[in-house]
């Protein structure tokens, strides 16, 4: 049953990574804690998910056309240390802090989205 | 410098699993990058700066490879299938009803009580 929920949740998951580039790993996280994983699993199995899932929409989308790789340099740096240190003190964060982060950003990007993000 | 930390805050984010990409895909549209360019390099950011993060989340155990696989391994077709649809169907109505049910599931997230801390 727990395979069943993963399964389908991956599968919507990647639904939307490879429609929108991204919000995959929003659903795939509760999804996560309903086949039993605590709030931290969930979070971390979702980021090694998502980032298979980013890759297999890296390919695809270089089969349209290159990807702008120059541009992707100068957010590098701060990307790595700030991934390395979230990371490295993932331990220490309250579970109950992530949960709250996580649905305050879901509100904050829908929201963005739903009132004015049209381009 | 702006980059910098843009890069610092979405790639935080993007380690904990909350979100990150949203954070970079915002300010690149913000400076005007086209949406076909920003999506590509925020698939790239988060590959990179994932793979730094999941060193950290293996070692610790706080990934379960179980789940991960099964996840994995159905959305593989589900990408593919995305991808495809996105060239059919009306992407807006569809960013619609997804970021309505994202606004949904952080109302749930953010009032919801949370287990104890493992």
């Amino acid at each position: 049953m727990e395979k069943k929920k993963a399964g389908a949740a991956g599968f919507f998951c990647g639904v939307l990574n490879g429609l929108f580039g991204s919000g995959g790993g929003m659903v795939i996280v509760p999804a996560f804690q309903k086949s039993g994983l605590s709030t931290k699993e969930a979070h971390a199995t979702s980021v090694f998910t998502t980032a298979a899932l980013s890759a297999v929409s890296v390919v695809l989308t270089l089969s349209k056309g290159p990807i702008a790789f120059g541009d992707v340099l100068p957010f590098l740096p701060g990307g790595i240390l700030g991934s390395f240190l979230a990371a490295r003190f993932f331990k220490k964060i309250p579970a109950g802090f992530l949960k709250k982060l996580f649905g305050a950003l879901l509100i904050f990007f829908s929201l963005r989205t739903l009132l004015g993000g049209a381009r | 410098m702006m980059g910098l930390l843009v890069g610092l805050f979405a790639g935080a984010l993007g380690a904990l699993g909350v979100g990150g990409g949203g954070v970079l895909l915002l300010y690149l549209t913000a400076v005007g990058t086209e949406p076909e360019n920003a999506r590509g390099i925020n698939l790239v950011f988060f590959l990179f700066t994932a793979a730094v993060s999941l060193l950290f989340h293996g070692k610790n155990g706080f990934i379960r490879w179980e789940t991960a696989k099964t996840a994995v391994f159905w959305g593989v077709p589900g990408a593919l299938f995305g991808f495809f649809l996105g060239a059919f169907l009306p992407k807006e109505t569809l960013r619609l009803a997804f970021s309505l049910f994202l606004l949904f599931l952080g109302f749930r997230e953010f009032f919801g009580k949370s287990e104890k801390n493992r």
